[in-house]
């Protein structure tokens, strides 16, 4: 059966997985049915790590002068990762800034997001920023080659930054409670 | 303690609590006369914090509308840090900014720099900045190096002095690479977010 991927049909899938009140930090939330299915999840997600690493193959293929880097979904963050610096990087061991695209698949639901991150620390001064789309130009080539690559591989459906925002009250991210505010679903999801 | 606060006479100073050529992770490091020395400067101030706690209190008082945050860790860095965020700033809100106040433990001497963060979700951006700070930290900025300077007396160093090259000497912590170190490390801490 097709899942639903609208804001609600999404909001539906993260109820499953996290359960409604109980504090990231309680006993409780790591018994619960909910977090007992998404740890079955993390260990039997939908992309086996081979499809990953050949995923990974691809992207690296496709951004030939671009340093790469991947994780796999953790313990608390149910999300597989790619990072495509912008070309024109500085040396690794002298690095003092960097702009990469990053994208996130979800494990919960055939969902994934993008975002441009920028970094600087020369030692003295530091910055970083984080954007959702519409990122900077700089990015934007970057971005649409990725987008391509993962819907052509796994047939993910990319989230818009306001489904990507949209809060959930009544569940904790398995990092544990955003203070004063509830979570969003970019939060649960990934 | 150095009658001067220059750069060289700083770094000769610092000399005293860091063995030269070698990375903390280097059994060496840790047994040098050194980084012993360090060791027991750190100990000694864990045993004498009432007049940080004083001046903790005053900062308190002089900034009673700000949150504050004594962020110290004697048991790491050789430096007392003191956060205290601008007016208007609340526990949860999208945007957070600060003036942070190191002063060191190896020379009368301090530091003061402002800190942003901003997070709306879709765009999250973090920042800091040493003299001159952006003009919203300024009336702050000028509260609290009256406060210190009086209460303390204390010297602000200026910039060039704080981003000295110190490539000889690494930090106990902070991750910092033999040939990396600044003098701001080593005076105080690697950790200025």
């Amino acid at each position: 059966m097709k899942q639903d991927l609208s804001a609600p049909g999404l909001m539906a899938c993260v109820r499953h997985y996290y359960p409604a009140g109980i504090p990231a930090g309680d006993p409780r939330y790591e018994g619960s049915a909910e977090i007992q299915r998404l740890r079955q999840l993390l260990h039997a997600s939908a992309i086996k790590p081979g499809a990953w690493q050949d995923f990974v193959q691809k992207v690296e293929d496709a951004f030939s002068n671009c340093d790469v880097s991947d994780s796999l979904p953790r313990l608390y963050r149910p999300s597989y990762r790619c990072e495509v610096a912008l070309p024109g990087a500085e040396p690794c061991p002298d690095r003092s800034r960097g702009d990469a695209v990053v994208c996130m698949l979800s494990v919960l639901a055939p969902v994934y997001a993008v975002y441009a991150h920028h970094w600087k620390d020369d030692r003295a001064e530091r910055e970083s920023w984080t954007r959702f789309p519409p990122l900077p130009p700089a990015f934007q080539a970057h971005e649409a080659q990725l987008a391509s690559l993962i819907e052509s591989t796994f047939g993910f459906m990319r989230l818009s930054t306001e489904v990507l925002f949209t809060p959930v009250p009544g569940l904790q991210p398995l990092r544990g409670q955003p203070r004063h505010r509830s979570p969003w679903l970019e939060e649960l999801l990934f | 303690m150095p009658t001067e606060l220059t750069a060289g006479a700083l770094s000769q100073l610092i000399h005293r609590y860091y063995p030269e050529g070698l990375w903390p992770d280097d059994p060496a490091y840790q047994s040098s006369v050194e980084a012993q020395r360090l060791t027991q400067l750190l100990a000694a101030a864990r045993e004498e914090l009432q007049p940080w706690k004083s001046f903790v209190e005053r900062a308190s008082e002089e900034f009673g509308d700000c949150m504050r945050w004594d962020t110290t860790l004697l048991w790491a860095e050789p430096c007392y840090r003191l956060r205290i965020s601008l007016p208007g700033v609340v526990m949860g809100g999208e945007r957070h900014d600060e003036v942070i106040c190191l002063l060191s433990l190896l020379a009368p001497v301090y530091v003061l720099y402002a800190s942003h963060v901003l997070d709306t979700g879709p765009f999250k951006e973090a920042w800091t900045r040493y003299p001159p700070l952006p003009t919203e930290f300024q009336a702050h900025e000028a509260r609290l190096v009256s406060l210190v300077e009086s209460t303390l007396g204390v010297k602000r160093l200026p910039n060039e002095v704080l981003f000295t090259p110190i490539p000889e000497l690494a930090p106990r912590t902070g991750n910092v690479a033999l040939g990396k170190a600044l003098l701001i490390d080593l005076l105080f801490t690697v950790d200025r977010w």
